[in-house]
């Protein structure tokens, strides 16, 4: 660790990146207070490897990938998540509504922590910070179809719990 | 582009950046101009795509969490910093006994130094000269036997010195009163080509006084007595003058 590179280094990062890996902690433990832990532990530990940092322009998804590991670190050690199994093959509505039903960040919120760390990363990702496929992909070093099959079985249970009415026609279960 | 395929892409043409090739969004594109049912499909998926994000956006910041993530990382880098010079000054502390220990060890098994113990040597080296050098040339398994022996008796240093930059045995022989000096080089040919030097004893002048001679070995032919020397001849550092 560099003493005053290191802290104008991760002074900027956080500036710069503070609100996005909040959110980002937020949607993947679905509480405040564990995203704000998650936040400050990203950070704590991004400051420790700086050095591994090559390209300044990959900071946020390298600040992403810590996070998430931290998540899944204490994912491990906290088993009482509640989780549906996600069987269901991805797939459009036959007949959708007219118009999407309202619906909050909370229902929303609800919905994800209901899926699958799995699949509720690239489903944030996707949807939170316009990652392409490739990007979730090297994000969770996962090869890309695996990441559009996952976004796709995502996608369907959040249309299922946000917007009911949008029931899919032909549903393949039980895998 | 039947229904089915027109779906399956419709899946990952949910948000204006689509991943589909420009190709696939063409034709897509077409079947959708035709296709009322598919076109309300990608309608209300595009618009539940758009309220989702919308929703996955909106998580409130809590009020100073910025500065407490500072002070958080702020406090880590103390601990770091804590953390490191605590292993240094240990560091410092385990080398510091360490060579403190040595020191100590060293002070406390070196041998006591008696004028009992320096006069008893110099006694012993005037005494046994013979002993000397048996013993330097022995440490390299030389026996000591000139074809013309040596005058011990002038005998002032045995033991090893260095010879155009290899370390061989030397004997140090002064006449006072004759004012002279010789230095005796023990050399093997493994050592020196020590060949090419006048073989039959006789000397080779100098330009600053000294001369050189060799003496071969009685028993090993390999074996030489390299003589520099000042003085009148190489006689007066032998025995048994009479026999010249």
């Amino acid at each position: 660790m560099d003493a005053t590179g290191s802290r104008r280094g991760i002074t900027a990062l956080v500036e710069q990146h503070y609100e996005a890996l909040y959110r980002y902690g937020y949607r993947l433990s679905g509480s405040a207070a564990d995203a704000e832990d998650l936040a400050q532990e990203a950070f704590c530990k991004a400051q420790a490897q700086l050095g591994t940092l090559r390209d300044p322009g990959r900071a946020k998804p390298w600040l992403f990938s810590i996070l998430r590991n931290a998540y899944l670190h204490r994912a491990r050690s906290d088993r009482a998540h509640r989780q549906v199994p996600l069987e269901a093959v991805g797939d459009l509505p036959d007949d959708p509504p007219p118009d999407v039903p309202e619906f909050g960040p909370e229902e929303l919120q609800r919905a994800l922590n209901e899926l699958p760390e799995g699949f509720r990363t690239p489903v944030i990702l996707f949807y939170f910070e316009d990652m392409s496929y490739r990007d979730i992909a090297e994000q969770m070093d996962l090869p890309i179809g695996t990441v559009m099959s996952r976004l796709a079985r995502a996608k369907t249970h959040l249309r299922d719990r946000l917007v009911p009415a949008a029931g899919v026609g032909e549903v393949t279960r039980g895998l | 582009m039947d229904c089915n395929t027109a779906r399956l892409l419709a899946t990952f043409f949910g948000r204006p950046e689509s991943e589909l090739t420009p190709e696939d969004a063409a034709a897509l594109d077409a079947h959708l101009a035709t296709c009322p049912k598919c076109a309300d499909l990608v309608k209300f998926e595009r618009a539940f795509d758009d309220r989702v994000a919308q929703a996955m956006l909106a998580v409130p910041i809590p009020a100073g969490l910025k500065g407490r993530l500072l002070d958080g990382v702020a406090a880590e880098r103390g601990a770091w910093y804590r953390e490191r010079a605590y292993a240094v000054l240990a560091l410092a502390a385990c080398v510091l006994l360490t060579v403190g220990g040595v020191i100590a060890w060293q002070v406390s098994t070196a041998p006591v130094l008696t004028r009992e113990q320096l006069v008893a040597q110099a006694d012993d080296e005037i005494q046994n000269p013979s002993k000397r050098v048996a013993d330097v040339l022995g440490s390299r398994g030389i026996e000591y036997a000139p074809q013309r022996a040596f005058d011990l008796s002038q005998l002032e240093v045995a033991g090893t010195g260095p010879l155009l930059g290899r370390e061989v045995p030397v004997l140090y022989f002064v006449n006072g009163a004759k004012n002279a000096r010789a230095k005796v080089y023990v050399v093997r040919k493994s050592d020196f080509d020590w060949t090419k030097l006048p073989q039959d004893g006789s000397s080779v002048p100098s330009v600053y006084g000294h001369q050189v001679a060799v003496i071969r070995d009685a028993r090993r032919s390999d074996v030489g007595y390299v003589v520099v020397f000042t003085g009148p001849g190489l006689e007066l550092f032998l025995e048994d003058r009479s026999a010249v």
